[in-house]
């Protein structure tokens, strides 16, 4: 943990920019809200999916069936057995779990790209299933009780808190032995196990641990959305987001997808109107990140001289043994 | 249900298993011998198509010849992007070469609807639209066609990867891209050629496509997976398994469907790779360790 002062003030300099986001919907118009929503969403989903892809090495393609699970089940619960919004959404990120759970049994024996492939196709069976599934509506989808939707200053606090919950969440994983157990299987599965890394256990509790949080968030924001139907809410477009933000911030470290996310986010909003060409353009990016990037746009910014002097600035009265700069 | 149906669903989806076959035989290529996991593989599909419709329409010429004249034009694009985007993530292992691809399939597909637009499109031929009778049933042609296609195509890339210098080079390249090198094969050239002729192979399954069913510019991401499942039923890196593994695929899904219903077809084939992959990895041609 940070101990000294200069660590005090990085805490103290990040508290109060909690504070001011926490202060935005006081002053600031509708739509600068809705965008922040989005960036939080896209930080929230991009941490999950970095957890898992970033930290463990499993390569997930199929995170799009997370998010529509939970989706789906806050508009079931809600709409038809009239549960509260935060119980129902507790339930979508449940759900989700229990997805993980059952699918992580064949999964997790896939080795490699094989893992990628088989979540895809797994997740693509699971939108053909919700799209012929009478019981959710089929290929109309679920309408939310409109009077039951919270506002989107509520919205809004929701995924500030989220996106604060899972980093911290994320941060503290990766400093406990869990957390190294995640980064030895990735980086080599079989002197983890020799190491003594219970290997399907740990992948497990990485893989729950994602699905849980994208569930949450598939939860509140099918919610936000208001009506929702499979085609688009299983998409894997979903999962193609959350890749394209931790690989162009940095994968495999905490503040990449905050940066990709702010990326991504605001090209979006730039773009807005051109939605082909913002996605041609991120594939660009995502291109020549992977080819002259491969660590990220925070990776890359880690080694500069910037960097270093401040890093070395932090540590000149003690050692500042914190996980904060990420991997 | 009575047996006719049942008959029916086997008959044609045997048929449309040709067709699935064919559509395979790129991935088969670049994902099952050169061992790069191809997500791009749905959009030169569906880029063979719209290319055809474009020749079509701008010579006023059969698309059976388009595709041939799509050819040299899907090779040079291939050549280009194996040599040039693909190749220096080659040698970090699989999954940055595969996000490479991904990143162009996210490129290929919004360019796609950028030019032509979101409207379904097909392609034209004599064979669209037409039944004939194979044992009392009646089957759509292009199905048909597709199987006579898919076994010239793969009778061909057999022998071609097995008897022929540059086959032998490929899979030399492939195995082991290191005593390749040494043995003077200049392997950045083979990847490049090998993934040039699974471009030039989706010419065919691309006219395929667009002749037996319509399609969008995200259409190529249905067909993806459809060949992922072939590919590893038929066994990774055999050119033969993948003609059995469409044919597989495409009869089960048939039966399958006459069961449960048309809308879940799709599903059966993914669960039956699933299974696939869990009871054996390597497939039904697939040589042992090739998974």
């Amino acid at each position: 943990m940070i101990t000294n002062k200069k660590g005090l003030l990085l805490i103290g300099l990040l508290g109060v920019g909690a504070i001011f986001l926490f202060l935005v919907p006081i002053f600031a118009s509708r739509f600068t809200v809705f965008i922040l929503y989005l960036l939080f969403l896209n930080i929230v989903l991009a941490q999950s999916w970095n957890l898992v892809g970033g930290y463990t090495g499993l390569i997930s393609l199929g995170h799009a069936a997370f998010f529509g699970i939970g989706a789906y089940s806050a508009a079931i619960l809600m709409s038809e057995l009239q549960f509260p919004f935060i119980i129902a959404v507790l339930a979508g990120g449940g759900l989700a779990v229990a997805f993980a759970i059952i699918i992580a049994f064949p999964t997790f024996r896939f080795r490699g790209v094989y893992f990628a492939i088989g979540t895809l196709i797994l997740a693509e069976a699971l939108r053909i299933w919700m799209i012929n599934w009478e019981f959710t509506g089929g290929a109309q989808g679920v309408q939310f009780p409109i009077s039951r939707i919270p506002s989107l200053n509520s919205f809004y606090y929701m995924m500030l808190t989220a996106a604060i919950v899972v980093t911290a969440v994320v941060t503290l994983i990766l400093q406990r032995k869990l957390g190294l157990g995640l980064r030895a299987i990735r980086d080599n599965e079989e002197s983890a196990q020799n190491m003594g890394v219970n290997i399907f256990r740990t992948k497990l509790f990485s893989f729950t641990i994602s699905a849980f949080m994208t569930g949450l968030i598939g939860a509140i924001h099918a919610t936000r959305l208001s009506v929702i139907e499979p085609y688009s809410i299983f998409g894997v477009n979903w999962t193609i987001n959350m890749i394209n933000i931790v690989i162009i911030g940095g994968m495999g470290t905490i503040i990449g997808p905050i940066i990709g996310a702010i990326f991504i986010t605001f090209l979006g909003e730039a773009l807005a109107d051109f939605y082909t060409v913002h996605l041609m353009i991120t594939g660009v990016i995502f291109i020549l990140v992977i080819r002259f990037m491969p660590e990220g746009i925070w990776g890359w910014f880690q080694q500069t001289a910037f960097a270093k002097k401040i890093v070395d600035w932090f540590l000149e009265d003690g050692p500042m043994a914190s996980g904060f700069t990420g991997d | 249900m009575t047996i006719n149906t049942l008959l029916a669903g086997a008959l044609n989806g045997f048929f449309l298993g040709g067709l699935y076959a064919t559509v395979a035989i790129s991935l088969s290529l670049v994902f099952g011998v050169m061992r790069l996991v191809n997500v791009t593989h749905g959009e030169y599909l569906i880029a063979a198509a719209y290319l055809n419709i474009v020749i079509t329409s701008a010579l006023g010429i059969d698309p059976l010849i388009s595709t041939f004249i799509s050819i040299p034009i899907l090779f040079v694009v291939g050549y280009a992007l194996q040599r040039w985007v693909l190749n220096p993530v080659m040698n970090k292992g699989m999954e940055p070469a595969l996000l490479m691809a991904f990143g162009l399939s996210i490129i290929a597909q919004n360019g796609l609807i950028r030019v032509f637009g979101g409207d379904s499109k097909t392609i034209t031929t004599q064979f669209s639209q037409r039944g004939m009778e194979v044992f009392g049933i009646t089957v759509p042609t292009i199905y048909v066609v597709s199987l006579f296609i898919g076994i010239i195509l793969i009778g061909g890339l057999h022998l071609f990867i097995n008897r022929s210098f540059l086959g032998k080079a490929i899979r030399a390249a492939t195995q082991d891209p290191e005593t390749a090198g040494v043995m003077g094969i200049n392997v950045n050239v083979i990847y490049a050629i090998t993934y040039a002729i699974g471009a030039t192979l989706a010419s065919f399954g691309g006219l395929l496509i667009g002749t037996a069913f319509s399609f969008v510019p995200s259409t190529g991401f249905y067909w993806l997976l459809k060949s992922f499942v072939v590919v590893v039923l038929g066994g990774m890196g055999s050119i033969v398994g993948t003609l059995a593994g469409g044919l597989i695929l495409g009869t089960t899904e048939g039966i399958g469907a006459a069961f449960v219903g048309t809308g879940y077809r799709d599903m059966i084939g993914f669960l039956i790779f699933l299974l696939m992959l869990l009871v054996r990895p390597r497939g039904l041609f697939g040589q042992k360790g090739s998974e």
